[in-house]
């Protein structure tokens, strides 16, 4: 951890020196204003990226990992146990501070706002651990939360809390957008007697009052800052101290008592009652497990990071390609990682896998079916919202649909080929349920493949007025460009699916 | 027990389970078996229910065979009332029980069992016990993997002792004492004798509590 923080700080550190030093005089007079602008948001920036991870990663641990029983009979008390987990969040996510201090030292050092960084340091890291502090209150909460509301109904707890998690990773997402940002940060270093009264800009305020020498205010919000600090410190350890021993909870899905099967059927398109079965399980695991509902909102939020530019400017995205290149990244992305972490998700269950008689096309059926179905849902309301936003046209939206329904399919096999070889079966800490390895192989294989699929289609709408309005180029037009495509898709498909059945082979023969 | 189930290959040799070769076809062989690893992991954002729904499926039970035979089971280990909740928060007693109903409601031919008393209470114990006697007694072939030697004196018809992965010695219970020249010893005698860890006192002494 020591090294990689090392390395990010010295490496721009070193390369922006040399690119700085090159700049010319009104390059450098030009850059001081957003230089400053940045410094004085890099303490916003640090709690703010900080709540999101710990939303992304720290709050979706199972409760076997995230819940004080795993240290309670221990002899540590919660006040402990808060800093402990708190600073090692903190460490964890040190790259931030690293990377900011290692480019901001150059540029403060030749704009003349050396003054500002020291302060800008201790404050960034202070406003990392603010955020830290800030997941361990949220984690304290949601713990007691769920427990409450499980006690009370089971079914419905489980779909309010699949739902706020997307919509929490949703809104975050939205807060984090460039354009959105920017406003807001705007807003801060511009009112800075508004944003006096908010606790979290404290430190930027620290900094915009360093920047105008007013070093009362400086040492006032320093001090404030440091408060606030202790304050949610003490705030995360006494929630944590309330619910140390978290109750025991039965959950019911049923009230019945009794033990009454489900009817073994086929849901159809050629599914067995094994691998409806199997399918249902897959789906029952996204949306009762915490670690995996987060994945559920990925696509939500992969259309809103595309969706809020287009909003916020839509000048700029005249014409028919934006449309075509979401649709063309929702099909390689969303059945991808989906297909990619359904072995490794399994952990040590997966061993129910291996000894039952599961045949590999039953597994591969089972297990893909839920990447189908959400990255089906999810390429047909992109490519529906698109033409409204950005109009392809009906023949360019259907030929559009075809070719990622036909991408989905060779990305959902290309990912479990891969889930299945290199799969990651920890679950626990920030879980990713498959390789390192596995996750850039799947990346490369999915990417060229869509690249590949796409491509034909692509040339005929970039090629015939797509992007921003231009005249026709070389007049290729649809039919033969989507033949092509499609013919390009049923081949990957085949060898997709020889590359993922043997990887399932492997897998359930242990060879 | 996981090169029978055809999860891991040998290194050389081959077994058949009810004349299937598990090499070439262990899903075939895997429709006679019935499995409890020693530590059950089950699904646990399912319920009990659900759980045995995958598996009974996964055994070609239709949905009358599996409430009859596993809806006796249940009963029959007290887990009735808790069928229907999800198994993250059972005991580790209560996730033994359903393994092992998973394990036996499709009436397999071959059990392999993995420390399968684990946890279980004194009633659930003596019930397990007495189930694997009379499926025994019908014919079915039941592998039993314990350290409690009392429990293998008490059900096992055979008993093999295997130390640092060699067998040192096989056979009923009265045999392998009489090898031993301890005729009238526990079989925990017999194995620290057999595996040369008598030292039990002197380590216990060692530790100066």
């Amino acid at each position: 951890m020591l090294f990689i923080d090392i390395v990010l700080f010295a490496a721009p550190a070193i390369l922006l020196q040399y690119v700085v030093g090159a700049l010319s005089p009104s390059i450098i007079a030009a850059l001081v204003p957003l230089v400053l602008q940045a410094m004085i948001s890099l303490p916003v920036l640090m709690t703010s990226a900080m709540i999101v991870s710990g939303l992304m990663f720290e709050l979706g641990q199972g409760s076997a990992i995230s819940s004080s029983e795993a240290v309670n009979w221990l002899p540590v008390s919660p006040r402990e146990y808060v800093a402990a987990s708190a600073l090692s969040t903190s460490s964890l996510y040190s790259a931030f501070p690293a990377l900011a201090a290692g480019i901001t030292l150059p540029l403060t050092a030749k704009l003349g706002l050396f003054y500002l960084w020291p302060v800008a340091m201790v404050l960034s890291t202070l406003s990392l651990l603010l955020g830290a502090l800030i997941v361990e209150v949220l984690k304290a909460i949601m713990n007691r939360v769920s427990s409450t509301v499980y006690k009370r109904s089971s079914r419905f707890a489980m779909a309010t809390r699949l739902v706020a998690l997307i919509l929490l990773f949703s809104l975050v997402q939205i807060a984090f957008q460039p354009y959105f940002l920017y406003w807001v940060l705007g807003i801060i270093v511009s009112g800075i007697e508004v944003a006096q009264i908010i606790p979290l800009v404290w430190p930027s305020v620290a900094l915009i009052s360093l920047s105008r020498y007013d070093l009362f205010q400086v040492t006032l919000y320093s001090t404030l800052s440091f408060l606030l600090v202790f304050a949610v410190y003490e705030t995360a350890s006494q929630l944590r101290r309330r619910y140390w021993s978290p109750v025991p909870i039965s959950i019911s899905i049923d009230d019945s008592g009794e033990y009454i099967p489900q009817a073994s059927t086929s849901i159809g398109f050629g599914l067995s009652p094994l691998t409806s079965a199997l399918a249902m399980k897959e789906f029952r695991a996204l949306l009762r497990r915490k670690d995996l509902s987060r994945f559920i909102a990925i696509p939500v939020v992969v259309v809103i990071s595309f969706l809020v530019p287009m909003v916020a400017a839509p000048g700029d995205m005249s014409g028919r390609a934006p449309g075509f290149f979401l649709a063309a990244f929702i099909p390689f992305i969303v059945p991808l990682m989906f297909s990619t972490i359904t072995i490794g998700q399994e952990g040590n269950s997966v061993m129910n896998l291996l000894s039952l008689p599961i045949k590999p096309s039953d597994l591969i059926k089972g297990k893909l079916a839920p990447a189908w179905l959400i990255s089906g849902l999810a390429t047909l309301g992109v490519i529906a919202g698109m033409e409204i936003m950005a109009p392809m046209g009906l023949s360019d939206a259907l030929a559009t649909m075809v070719v990622s329904a036909m991408t989905i399919i060779i990305n959902s096999f290309i990912g479990l080929g891969v889930g299945a070889r290199w799969p990651d079966y920890t679950v626990g800490s920030r879980s990713r349920y498959v390789t390192m390895k596995g996750f850039i192989i799947g990346f490369i294989l999915s990417g060229f493949s869509t690249l590949v699929v796409f491509a034909p289609l692509g040339l005929h709408i970039v090629t015939s007025g797509g992007v921003r309005g231009q005249a026709p180029v070389t007049g290729l037009d649809l039919l033969p460009m989507l033949a092509t495509s499609i013919f390009l898709g049923v081949v990957l498909i085949i060898l997709s699916y020889i590359f993922c059945k043997r990887g399932v082979e492997r897998l359930l023969s242990n060879t | 027990m996981k090169i029978i189930l055809g999860v891991l290959k040998p290194d050389s040799g081959s077994i058949n389970v009810c004349g299937v070769d598990v090499g070439s076809k262990p899903v075939e062989a895997r429709r006679h078996i019935g499995y409890v690893p020693e530590t059950p992991f089950l699904y646990e954002y399912l319920s009990a229910a659900e759980y045995l729904d995958l598996v009974g499926v996964a055994y070609g039970l239709s949905r009358e065979d599996r409430k009859k035979r596993a809806g006796e089971l249940l009963i029959a280990l007290q887990m009735d009332n808790h069928v229907n909740e999800v198994m993250s928060g059972f005991s580790q007693g209560m996730r033994q029980k359903i393994a092992l109903i998973s394990a036996l409601m499709h009436r397999p031919k071959v059990l392999i069992l993995d420390e399968p008393l684990n946890g279980l209470d004194p009633r659930s114990a003596r019930i397990v016990k007495e189930i694997l006697h009379r499926l025994a007694g019908d014919g079915v072939s039941i592998l039993f993997s314990t350290h409690v030697l009392e429990i293998a004196d008490a059900i096992c018809s055979k008993i093999t002792i295997i130390n640092e992965g060699s067998i040192i010695a096989e056979g009923t219970s009265q045999e392998i004492k009489a090898m031993a020249g301890l005729k009238s010893s526990s079989l925990e005698d017999v194995f620290l004798k057999l595996t040369g860890s008598e030292d039990t006192v002197q380590v216990v002494e060692a530790l100066r509590l």
